[in-house]
């Protein structure tokens, strides 16, 4: 069962279990579901209930409480809302980026951590020209890789995922 | 966000749409806002992230063709809220050379980068630091590439439509 602990009452929620309990769309094995941090459980749940637009208002709130304060949570639910973001159909988008703006905007001492995930570390973009071989001298970067000025010289890359950069790792915002 | 902006990519509007959003309504302290107003620009037509946004929603806002009716109102939309923000945060849209404003955009950790174009390599190329993990099959190498540069210094937006002397 969820216990309150009264030291740390988020901008969100009061404190009050009980008024939680009553207004909340959850049933309890979801909200369970929810509190089991490192369970994977828990993520995917988090993910299917992204799909759908319905809940995002109340999605909003619950995952401002459960982020704030809360690093491992906020990690977890930061990869969810990028991958969510990073789907091709607009109607799928549109509730993580919905939730994205409470996760950004969410008031603690993690705030700035949250922010590098979903809006990426900004890096100089390069290009290789032949291959693996001699692969500095074959590096291209700056004005030799791009067209036009308005071509990308940095890229934001996030470092939420172990394999930061990596083929099919999601974008970041910008 | 900017690699996707040119394409009908109605997802890359609406985050970027919501970006501004949050700034306006919900970024109490400025955190989000500052960052947007101090990392590097995406390319060589802006300093700073921020810079390409609001011409690039007057210049679709000014086609003809190809921008739907629900597209403009989000362009629209977010016009008006950086026009919001910057009445309601004027200090934060100063001019970045002036020490006050960059002062006030670095409080919280973010630094303002002096914009550099990056021209030829002129060689030098060299690992200087490699190491390897033979059990796991790693490898690990930090490089050095010796290249011309030059001060830049774009007017913001997207301006100019070619570099020439590439």
């Amino acid at each position: 069962m969820v216990k309150a602990d009264p030291s740390l009452v988020s901008p969100y929620f009061d404190g009050d279990l009980d008024k939680l309990d009553e207004s909340c769309f959850l049933d309890s094995y979801s909200l369970q579901a929810m509190f089991m941090d490192g369970d994977q459980k828990s993520k995917l749940w988090l993910q299917n209930l992204l799909k759908d637009i319905t809940y995002t208002n109340d999605l909003q709130i619950l995952i401002g409480h459960l982020c704030w304060k809360n690093l491992q949570f906020s990690r977890k639910a930061g990869k969810v809302i990028l991958k969510g973001c990073n789907k091709h159909k607009t109607e799928e988008v549109m509730s993580p980026i919905l939730i994205a703006n409470e996760y950004l905007t969410l008031k603690d001492e993690f705030q700035r951590n949250r922010v590098e995930w979903m809006l990426g570390l900004p890096s100089f973009e390069f290009k290789e020209t032949h291959g693996n071989n001699e692969l500095l001298a074959s590096l291209r970067v700056g004005c030799q890789q791009i067209r036009e000025c308005k071509d990308q010289v940095y890229t934001y890359k996030t470092n939420l995922f172990p394999a930061a950069g990596g083929w099919g790792t999601p974008d970041s915002f910008l | 966000m900017y690699e996707k902006k040119d394409f009908w990519s109605d997802g890359a509007l609406h985050m970027l749409g919501n970006l501004i959003h949050a700034c306006t309504e919900k970024d109490a302290n400025s955190l989000l806002l500052k960052t947007l107003l101090t990392i590097p620009g995406p390319s060589y037509g802006c300093v700073r992230y921020w810079d390409w946004i609001e011409p690039h929603c007057v210049s679709q806002l000014a086609k003809k063709y190809g921008v739907s009716e629900a597209q403009q109102q989000v362009y629209t939309q977010i016009l008006v809220n950086i026009k919001t923000l910057r009445q309601e945060k004027t200090a934060l849209f100063g001019d970045i050379n002036d020490p006050e404003t960059r002062q006030l955009l670095e409080a919280d950790g973010d630094r303002l980068t002096d914009p550099y174009l990056v021209w030829k390599n002129v060689g030098g190329a060299e690992w200087i630091d490699v190491k390897t993990d033979a059990a796991n099959h790693l490898e690990c190498g930090a490089g050095e590439l010796k290249t011309t540069v030059s001060k830049s210094l774009p007017q913001g937006g997207l301006s100019n439509e070619y570099i020439e002397d590439m």
